[in-house]
């Protein structure tokens, strides 16, 4: 099987909020099936702001779950002009899951708010996730043609949600999926 | 089956405001040549002393439709000296884009002072910039088949494009050329 079509949903400055949806998915097709291929994160903070840590959820929801709440809507960007449009597919950002099961938590992670300022003496953590190979916080399946990635049938939904009550940092959060028949 | 390669190594871009740090514009319109982006990454190039510290942001886009004004062209190596052909391209770094519809894909934040790799026990982030691992900022479907890489279709142009000024950069784009 050649290469599948492939999108990357990219949440710019996202500033997280106790129970926040940061960035995600829904499928609501029947006939499409999204498999997420590669979830990461990286620090856009770079004005001085408190450092804290938030706390990183990679979550499913499934079952017939709705995206409620009012998602704000971000369009992922296709990989090639050419691919098929996606089909009944939600992305963005806010909002929060109604009715369905879940959340199976698969990845959890301890993120700095702080800024990165990348001074000339020691790097800080802040530095750190500037970088954009080390703020890969999911990638099932991605480079091991004998992992399954993360699937999201019809009516299923996946985040990146942060829980703590945290009011600062900027970040960007990227999703890397394919779209197939089913 | 392995399919012509190219690397634009774009060595020593002094990273003024809002220019264009490394592109690709597929400028075939007989549909011959479709180009894949597999790989791009910055390597932090600044060795000298003295220069003024700053966080500079740069964004990896496309275009659609969009034409390039004066670039400064810069040919792209190949991995086998038998592919010569590169005129289904234009490559190379600075000038001006006109018009276009943008998308943006990836965005991060870059260090461009020296890295003066001192010998004190810690390590600044424009220092870590050095290392290429930690430089690269796209590699989506680089060892895997089911995922597509960034796909430049004739009139679609890629690049690197930093908004605020900083200091001297390396950028590298790892691409075939295939004809579909």
């Amino acid at each position: 099987m050649g290469a599948v079509n492939t999108w990357t949903l990219l949440v710019p400055d996202m500033i997280p909020a106790v129970t926040k949806v940061m960035a995600g998915i829904h499928n609501g097709s029947a006939a499409r099936n999204i498999r997420i291929r590669r979830v990461g994160i990286i620090n856009a903070q770079i004005v001085l702001v408190s450092n804290v840590a938030c706390l990183l959820d990679v979550r499913h929801y499934y079952n017939a779950v709705v995206w409620g709440g009012g998602p704000t809507a971000v369009t992922p960007i296709a990989h090639d002009t050419g691919n098929v449009a996606l089909d009944t597919v939600t992305a963005g950002y806010g909002g929060a899951a109604v009715g369905g099961l879940g959340p199976n938590i698969f990845r959890r992670t301890c993120w700095p708010t702080g800024e990165a300022l990348k001074g000339i003496t020691a790097v800080r953590e802040a530095d750190w996730c500037t970088m954009v190979p080390l703020g890969i916080m999911f990638d099932p399946g991605y480079a091991d043609a004998n992992e399954q990635p993360l699937l999201l049938k019809n009516g299923e939904l996946m985040f990146v949600y942060n829980t703590p009550n945290v009011a600062f940092g900027l970040m960007d959060i990227w999703i890397e999926f394919t779209d197939e028949a089913v | 089956m392995s399919i012509n390669m190219w690397t634009l190594n774009i060595t020593g871009h002094l990273l003024t405001s809002a220019s264009i740090v490394a592109g690709i514009l597929n400028r075939d319109y007989t549909n011959s040549h479709v180009f894949r982006i597999w790989r791009v990454g910055l390597i932090n190039a600044q060795t000298g002393g003295g220069i003024s510290t700053s966080a500079i942001s740069i964004q990896l886009e496309r275009y659609v439709g969009a034409s390039w004004r004066n670039p400064t062209v810069i040919g792209p190596i190949s991995v086998d000296t038998k592919d010569t052909d590169t005129s289904a391209l234009i490559s190379g770094h600075g000038g001006t884009r006109v018009d276009g519809t943008q998308s943006v894909f990836r965005r991060i934040t870059w260090f461009s002072t020296c890295a003066s790799h001192s010998s004190t026990p810690y390590a600044a982030a424009k220092d870590w910039e050095t290392f290429i691992p930690l430089g690269i900022l796209w590699d989506s479907g680089f060892n895997d088949a089911n995922v597509q890489p960034l796909t430049v279709r004739p009139g679609e142009m890629y690049d690197l494009y930093q908004t605020t000024a900083g200091q001297i950069v390396d950028a590298w784009i790892e691409f075939t050329d295939e004809t579909s």
